[in-house]
C-alpha cells in the first residue's frame, strides 16, 4: 500500500490549486479525480466535433494574479484574452448598452449624471469589497473549543473599516444586508445598469433583487473580482489543463477515472481512502476537494461525526437554480454591440425584469421571460472550427425541482431562450449546429456535485463566513483527525478563484508543521 | 378547526399541565395541595407531611409517581449502535434485562441530560430522562435502522422504595427475591403489561414499576392495598429530594445546567465536571462528544468539579456562595440539607477545579431568623458522595422487613 502525505480528492479548480500549494511545501500528494479530465465545473467538453464549448462556468471569476504567480499557472500555459471582455447588455426594442471593460472603465456615451451615480456607486462598493477581500481570502475566525473567541477578530475588522473613516463603516453596516434592487435605486443608476447589476449579484443564488441581503452576491463578485471575469485562450479546458500541469510540475501526482468511494477513519482519525474500485489508499492527512455535503453525507458518513454537525450538513441547500444552455453554432452570430472579440451578452434589462424571472422559481416553475448571461467567442478562437462559435448561455432562476419536471423543462427552456437570442441575432436558430441542455440535475450526476449548485450549497447570510459549510468546521478543518475540506461550498464559496483551496493549503501546512 | 369543534383539547390553555395517570389518586390523599410542574406535569411537592414522607422512605416505604419522567421507546437492528453513538457508556456491555445509569453530549462534549437506559431485549431499549430530547435522538437515528417514539404518555412509573418495599411486593404477587440492583423483570400479567427494575433514586432498597397507562390505577391500588402493613405512605418530591441528595445523585438543570436549557455560553458543563467523567467510555470508536471531551483532557480545561460538601452546623446551604479562604469566591452549591439519616449537614456543590482539593473552603449562609438575616461563614470539607451508604440497597435477596 502506497502511502501519501496528503490525498486529494477532486481535481476541480479548488482541489488542484491546494494541491500545487502542497507539493510546492515539499508534500507528497495524490490527486484522485472521478473524471477522466481535470476541472471539474470549469472545464470545456466537445459539444461536436471540432468544438470544445464550456462545459458549466465559461470565465474565470475572480482568478486573480496573485494565485496565478502562487500557482505557476503562467509557465503552465495559462494566457487570457489580450482584450478586456466587454459586457452587452441586450435591450428589447432598443440599442443596447455596452460596458467594453465591464465595471473597470466608464461607458461611453452614457450622460454625465448617470455617469457620474454609476461611478460613484461603483466607487463605494469597490470600496467596502476591497475590505471584505481580506476576510474572503483568509481563513475566517473559528470558535474556539468552548467559547466563541470572535471578539478579537471582529475588532481588528472594525478597526481597519474605521481606519478608512467612520461615515464608511457606518455605510457599510447599513448596505451590506440590503436587498440590490435598494442599493441600485437609491444610487439612481440608470435602470438598465440597475437590471445588469441585480443579475450580477443574484446568478448563482437563490435570490432576486429585491430579496434581503441579495447585494452581498454583488459584494462577492467585486470582491473576487479583479476588475471583471477572464476568458482564457483555449477556452476552459486550456485553462484547466494549465492548473493540471502547474500541480504536475509541481510535483503533486494526478489520477483520473478514480472516483473515492470512502474517507476511511479509524478512531477519529483519517487514515487514508478507498476507492470505487476497492483499493485503498494511505494518508494521515486527507483534502476533501468535493461538495461538503458528498464528504461528509457519503464518505465519511455520520456514523464517525457527531449529531451537531450531522444536523447542520443536512441542512445545507444545495438545490441549484442555473441551466448551461451550450450552442455550437456553424459561423459566428452577430449581436449589434459585439465586436470580434470574446463578448458577455447579458439579458437582464430591468431590476423588474430579474426579479420577475425568480418569482416562479419559488414554485418549481421556469420564468417566462428568463434572465441569462452568455459568452459568444471569439472571431478566430481556435476551439472551434474555422469561422464557427460557441454560444455559452447560463440561465437563473432555473429551479432543480423543476415541478413538471425537466424532460419538458430542457425543451420549453431551450425554445424560449433561443426566441430571445433570435430577436437580437436573427437566424441564429439555423446556424445552430449542435446543442445540450444541462439542468442542475444533469450538473449533479455529470459534475458528482449534489444539487447541481453553482456554489455547491447556497451562499447566503446563514451559510457564509464562519458558517461555511457550517458553524465548526469554516476553518477547513472536519471534526475528525486529518481531514481537511475546500472547494465551492467552504469558505468564501463558489467561482473559479481558487480561494479556498488556498485557504485550505495553508491551514494543512499550518496544521503539520 | 373551530374553537368550539376542538372540543375539550382546545380547553387544555384554561390548565396547561397535564395529569398522570395516578394524578386522582395523589390528589384525594393530598393535604398540602402542593403542585409543582415536571417537564409538563402537575406533580405533587408534598402530600400531607414532608418530614413523615421522608421517613417513609428510609424506615417502611414509599411511592412516588414517575410517570412525568421521559420516556423514549428505542428499537430496532441498530438501536445498540445508536445509543453507543448517543450515549457516553459501552451500551454493548449492558446485557438484556438490564439497566444502565449514563449520560449524553452535544458535540461540544457539554452534557444534554443524564438518565438510565433500560435493555429489554437485543433490539429494544428505553431511555428515561429529565429533558425532551427527540430532535435530538432522531437526528442522531437517521443514519440507523432504529425507531424512536416518545413514550412519556403511554407508560405509567411507580418508584416504590424503602425497606420493607420487597416485602411488600413479595404480599403483592411480585417475587423480587432474587433481583439484583439494575436488573429488570416482567411484571405478572395480572398487573398489566409492563417490568419492574430494582432501580431508584433514594439509595435505599426500592423498585420501579412501568406499566401502560391503563392498568396503572389498578397497579396503585394492589400496592397500596397491600401496603398498609409495610407502612406505605404516597410522597411528594421534596421528601425523595432529602433522599436522594444523602445518596449523592445529581439533579439535571438543578446540579446541572443541561446544555440545550442553558441561555448563558459558559453555563453547559462537561461530564468531567459534574462527577461523571466514569462514564466517558473513551475506547469506544465515537460518540456525541468524544473529541471534544478527548481535547478538553488534553488541555486540562475542565473547569469546575462537583464535589459532596460536609458543612459545620445545621443550617441547610441550598444555594450558598462557597469560598477560598473566606474571600475568594469559588462556587455555588446546588443542593444542601441537614441530613436526617448521616445526622451532618450536607451539601452538592460546583466548585472551581483549581480548588478540588477542598483546603481552607468555606461556605456563606444566610439564615433568616425572624426577619433578621444572620450571615454564617461555615467551614467546608469535601467528602465522599453518597453520603449515605445503605447495606440493604444491595442486599440480594432483600430483607424481609
Ligand atoms: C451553471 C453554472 C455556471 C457557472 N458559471 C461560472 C462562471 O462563468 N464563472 C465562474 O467563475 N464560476 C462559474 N460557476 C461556478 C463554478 O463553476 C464553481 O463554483 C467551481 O467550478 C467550483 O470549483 P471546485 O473546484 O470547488 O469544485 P468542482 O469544480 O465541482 O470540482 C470538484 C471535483 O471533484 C470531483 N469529485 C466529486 N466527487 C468525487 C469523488 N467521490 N471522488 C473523486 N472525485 C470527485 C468532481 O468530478 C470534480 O472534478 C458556474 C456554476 C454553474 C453551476
Amino acid at each position: 500500500m502506497k502511502s501519501f502525505d496528503t490525498i486529494v480528492i477532486g481535481a476541480g479548480h479548488n482541489g488542484m490549486t491546494a494541491a500545487n500549494l502542497l507539493a510546492r511545501r515539499g508534500q507528497k500528494v495524490l490527486v484522485l479525480e472521478a473524471s477522466q479530465v481535470p476541472g471539474g465545473m470549469a472545464t470545456s467538453s466537445e459539444l461536436a466535433p471540432g468544438y470544445s464549448i464550456p462545459s458549466i462556468a465559461h470565465s474565470l471569476n475572480g482568478l486573480d494574479d496573485k494565485t496565478i504567480a502562487a500557482l505557476g499557472l503562467a509557465g503552465a500555459g495559462l494566457r487570457f484574452e489580450p482584450d478586456p471582455l466587454p459586457t452587452v447588455c441586450l435591450l428589447p426594442a432598443a440599442d443596447p448598452l455596452v460596458l467594453p471593460n465591464g465595471y473597470a472603465a466608464p461607458i461611453p456615451g452614457m450622460a454625465g449624471g448617470d455617469q457620474k451615480n454609476w461611478q460613484d456607486l461603483l466607487g463605494s462598493l469597490s470600496f467596502q469589497a476591497a475590505i471584505l477581500k481580506q476576510f474572503i481570502a483568509s481563513t475566517p475566525p473559528q470558535p474556539r473549543e468552548r467559547s466563541f473567541q470572535l471578539k478579537a477578530e471582529g475588532l481588528k475588522a472594525a478597526l481597519k473599516m474605521k481606519r478608512a473613516g467612520k461615515s464608511e463603516l457606518r455605510e457599510f453596516l447599513r448596505m451590506v444586508l440590503m436587498p440590490a434592487a435598494d442599493v441600485v435605486q437609491e444610487a439612481e443608476i440608470d435602470r438598465r445598469l440597475a437590471g445588469l447589476l441585480s443579475f450580477d449579484a443574484t446568478l448563482g443564488i437563490a435570490v432576486g433583487p429585491r430579496s434581503p441581503t441579495s447585494i452581498l452576491g454583488l459584494y462577492y463578485r467585486l470582491a473576487t473580482q479583479t476588475g471583471q471575469p477572464r476568458v482564457p485562450v483555449g477556452g476552459m479546458a486550456a485553462a484547466m489543463n494549465a492548473f493540471h500541469q502547474a500541480g504536475v510540475a509541481a510535483g503533486a501526482v494526478f489520477r483520473f477515472g478514480t472516483p473515492v468511494r470512502r474517507i476511511v477513519v479509524d478512531g477519529g482519525k483519517v487514515t487514508g481512502v478507498v476507492t470505487e474500485g476497492g483499493e485503498e489508499i494511505g494518508a494521515a492527512t486527507v483534502l476533501s476537494a468535493i461538495s461538503p455535503v458528498a464528504t461528509f453525507g457519503s464518505l465519511v458518513g455520520s456514523r464517525v461525526m457527531d449529531t451537531g454537525i450531522v444536523r447542520d450538513v443536512r441542512s445545507i441547500r444545495t438545490k441549484g437554480n442555473v441551466t448551461k444552455l451550450n450552442l455550437a453554432l456553424g459561423l459566428r452570430p452577430t449581436f449589434k454591440g459585439a465586436g470580434n472579440g470574446a463578448t458577455r451578452l447579458v439579458f437582464a434589462p430591468s431590476v423588474d425584469d430579474v426579479e420577475r424571472a425568480f418569482n416562479p422559481s419559488k414554485y418549481g416553475e421556469l420564468p417566462e421571460a428568463p434572465c441569462f448571461e452568455a459568452i459568444l467567442s471569439a472571431a478566430g478562437d481556435q476551439s472551434v472550427p474555422a469561422g464557427a462559435a460557441y454560444l455559452s448561455v447560463s440561465v437563473q432562476n432555473t429551479p432543480y425541482d423543476l415541478r413538471s419536471g425537466w424532460k419538458k423543462g430542457r425543451v420549453a427552456l431551450m425554445k424560449s431562450v433561443m426566441t430571445r437570442l433570435e430577436q437580437f441575432s436573427p437566424g441564429i436558430a439555423k446556424a445552430v449546429v449542435a446543442a445540450e441542455t444541462l439542468a442542475p440535475p444533469d450538473i449533479e450526476e455529470r459534475y458528482h456535485v449534489p444539487g447541481g449548485h453553482w456554489h455547491h450549497g447556497e451562499w447566503q447570510v446563514d451559510r457564509l463566513f464562519f458558517n461555511r459549510p457550517v458553524f465548526g468546521a469554516a476553518n477547513y478543518r472536519a471534526p475528525i483527525e486529518g481531514l481537511f475540506i475546500c472547494g465551492a461550498g467552504t469558505h468564501p464559496g463558489g467561482g473559479v478563484n481558487g480561494l479556498s483551496g488556498l485557504n485550505a493549503a495553508r491551514e494543512i501546512l499550518g496544521a503539520v508543521r | 378547526m373551530s374553537m368550539k369543534a376542538a372540543g375539550a383539547a382546545s380547553e387544555f390553555w384554561r390548565n396547561p399541565q397535564w395529569k398522570s395517570p395516578f394524578h386522582d389518586r395523589i390528589e384525594a390523599l393530598m393535604t398540602e395541595r402542593h403542585w409543582y410542574d415536571w417537564a409538563g406535569y402537575a406533580a405533587p411537592e408534598i402530600i400531607d407531611d414532608a418530614e413523615l414522607e421522608y421517613f417513609a422512605i428510609r424506615s417502611t416505604a414509599a411511592l412516588f409517581d414517575i410517570s412525568p419522567m421521559v420516556k423514549y421507546s428505542i428499537s430496532g437492528p441498530d438501536a445498540e449502535q445508536f445509543l453507543n453513538h448517543l450515549t457516553l457508556r459501552d451500551v454493548s456491555k449492558l446485557k438484556a434485562g438490564r439497566v444502565q445509569y449514563t449520560a449524553w453530549c452535544d458535540d461540544d462534549g457539554q452534557v444534554l441530560d443524564d438518565g438510565t437506559l433500560f435493555r429489554f431485549d437485543d433490539s429494544t431499549f428505553r431511555l428515561c430522562c429529565q429533558e425532551r430530547h427527540l430532535p435530538w435522538l432522531m437526528d442522531t437515528a437517521f443514519d440507523y435502522d432504529v425507531t424512536v417514539r416518545e413514550e412519556t404518555d403511554e407508560i405509567a412509573g411507580l418508584a416504590l422504595q424503602g425497606p420493607t418495599s420487597a416485602a411488600l411486593l413479595r404480599d403483592a404477587g411480585i417475587d423480587v427475591s432474587g433481583l439484583k440492583p439494575f436488573q429488570i423483570a416482567v411484571l405478572p400479567k395480572s398487573l398489566g403489561r409492563g417490568h419492574i427494575s430494582r432501580t431508584g433514586f433514594t439509595g435505599d432498597l426500592g423498585y420501579e414499576l412501568f406499566v401502560d397507562r391503563k392498568s396503572a390505577g389498578a397497579l396503585w391500588d394492589h400496592l397500596w392495598q397491600h401496603g398498609t402493613l409495610r407502612g406505605l405512605r404516597a410522597i411528594g418530591y421534596h421528601a425523595l429530594n432529602i433522599a436522594r441528595i444523602e445518596a449523592g445523585f445529581i439533579v439535571a438543570n438543578a446540579d446541572f445546567v443541561t446544555s440545550e436549557t442553558a441561555l448563558r455560553s459558559n453555563r453547559p458543563r462537561l461530564p468531567d465536571e459534574i462527577g461523571l467523567d466514569w462514564m466517558v467510555d473513551l475506547t469506544k470508536p465515537h460518540f456525541n462528544g468524544k473529541r471534544a471531551i478527548e481535547r478538553s483532557r488534553q488541555s486540562k480545561s475542565r473547569r469546575e468539579v462537583l464535589v459532596g460538601l460536609e458543612i459545620e452546623g445545621n443550617e441547610p446551604a441550598q444555594h450558598a456562595i462557597v469560598y477560598h479562604a473566606k474571600r475568594r469566591e469559588v462556587g455555588v452549591v446546588t443542593a444542601g440539607i441537614w441530613s436526617p439519616t448521616a445526622k451532618r449537614n450536607i451539601a452538592l456543590a460546583c466548585v472551581d477545579a483549581r480548588y478540588e482539593t477542598g483546603d481552607n473552603l468555606w461556605v456563606e449562609i444566610y439564615a433568616l431568623r425572624e426577619l433578621r438575616y444572620h450571615k454564617l461563614m461555615k467551614r467546608a470539607r469535601i467528602v465522599e458522595r453518597p453520603f449515605i451508604k445503605l447495606p440493604r440497597r444491595t442486599l440480594t435477596p432483600p430483607g424481609d422487613f
